[in-house]
């Protein structure tokens, strides 16, 4: 029987089932059967026996060859797969836009942090600082606690800084697992998370805004206030 | 002419330590009557429950954005003509355009501070 792609995916049954190894099967059963009793083989007998064992080999070992190449040509194409992944790691988007951005992004929630800490502080000491006595302290501590309002707000735009730093980790993560490598075995943080956190994580964005959510610009960056006021002077 | 500072507002925004950080900033510059809504269908419910005289609002929020709201603010009759402010981190230009074709009166870059949003308030019932 000529070897198919079928005879390697039916694996074991195809090789039992074709009517090689059967002819084979039967030939040598009944000559064991026969030498049991005290039979003999005569020469014509044996020569069939041997060419009917010798073609059996023949087709197990073109059989065998045939679906270690299907293998090999399989193992091949995922190494392929994997390469191109792994290649693609490297120069694509998420090494050149989205890792940099999420470093940076990262580099100004820790200065925005640091510059909010400061702010509350300073407006705390002036506070602290001012005579209680003086006709102008309301008005003062009013002044700082409304410097200490304006500082907090540093806490919004971190939470969307970390949110597109939370992004490229996702993106990161969906890589890792079309490599067969998960980051972890337990859910992810996304998954874990409340849906409060998780509402707080960027997003697709409705339809027809596509493009027009970023999140905050980074410092120097964007459009200033003066330039937005300029707009709505037109 | 001084603005009534008893108007009531509507604050729209999903984070609510930034509408607490809004109502205080309000309260600082006088205007004690002052709502809140997490987000855009949640503020039109308010919206069309009581008359606001102002809506301070976000863009980025989830399920209707801010500028959503503006939108369906706009097409509603009896709301069309409300003031309307977005507070937003979206900075692009097409982000002021887009909210600018839509109706907004005026537009917040955050971070801001309790001056800008005076100056705006200020700015939009000047007109």
């Amino acid at each position: 029987m000529p070897y198919s792609s079928a005879d390697a995916s039916n694996g074991e049954a195809a090789i039992v089932d074709g009517p090689v190894v059967n002819r084979a099967s039967i030939a040598l059963g009944e000559a064991l059967g026969r030498l049991e009793q005290g039979e003999k083989l005569s020469v014509p007998e044996a020569v069939e026996l041997g060419a009917a064992v010798s073609e059996m080999m023949v087709y197990l070992t073109r059989w065998t060859q045939k679906a270690i190449d299907a293998e090999f040509r399989e193992i091949t194409q995922a190494i392929g797969a994997m390469k191109a992944e792994v290649g693609s790691l490297l120069p694509s988007d998420l090494s050149t836009t989205h890792l940099p951005i999420a470093e940076r992004e990262l580099g100004a929630v820790v200065t925005a942090s640091e510059d909010a800490a400061n702010a509350i502080m300073g407006a705390a000491e002036t506070i602290i600082g001012a005579d209680s006595d003086d006709p102008s302290y309301k008005e003062l501590v009013d002044e700082q606690v409304t410097q200490i309002f304006e500082a907090c707000t540093f806490q919004d735009i971190t939470g969307q800084r970390i949110a597109k730093v939370m992004d490229t980790l996702r993106r990161i993560e969906a890589r890792l697992e079309r490599l067969g490598m998960p980051a972890s075995d337990q859910p992810s943080a996304h998954q874990q998370a409340s849906p409060a956190e998780a509402d707080r994580w960027p997003s697709p964005s409705p339809a027809g805004e596509e493009g027009l959510l970023n999140g905050p610009a980074m410092p120097g960056e964007g459009i200033a206030q003066d330039e937005v006021d300029a707009l709505f002077a037109d | 002419m001084a603005i009534d500072s008893t108007i009531p507002i509507l604050v729209v925004d999903d984070y609510k330590t930034m509408t607490r950080i809004i109502r205080n900033l309000l309260n600082q510059l006088g205007f004690q009557n002052v709502d809140d809504a997490s987000n855009g269908q949640e503020a039109l419910v308010r919206l069309r429950g009581k008359r606001y005289g102002l809506v301070i609002s976000d863009w980025n929020m989830e399920p209707m954005t801010g500028l959503e709201l503006l939108q369906q603010v706009r097409r509603d009759e009896a709301l069309h003509q409300l003031p309307f402010i977005m507070i937003t981190a979206e900075s692009k230009t097409e982000n002021v355009v887009a909210a600018k074709r839509n109706g907004v009166n005026n537009y917040i870059v955050k971070p801001f501070n309790a001056q800008t949003l005076k100056a705006k308030i200020d700015a939009v019932f000047k007109r």
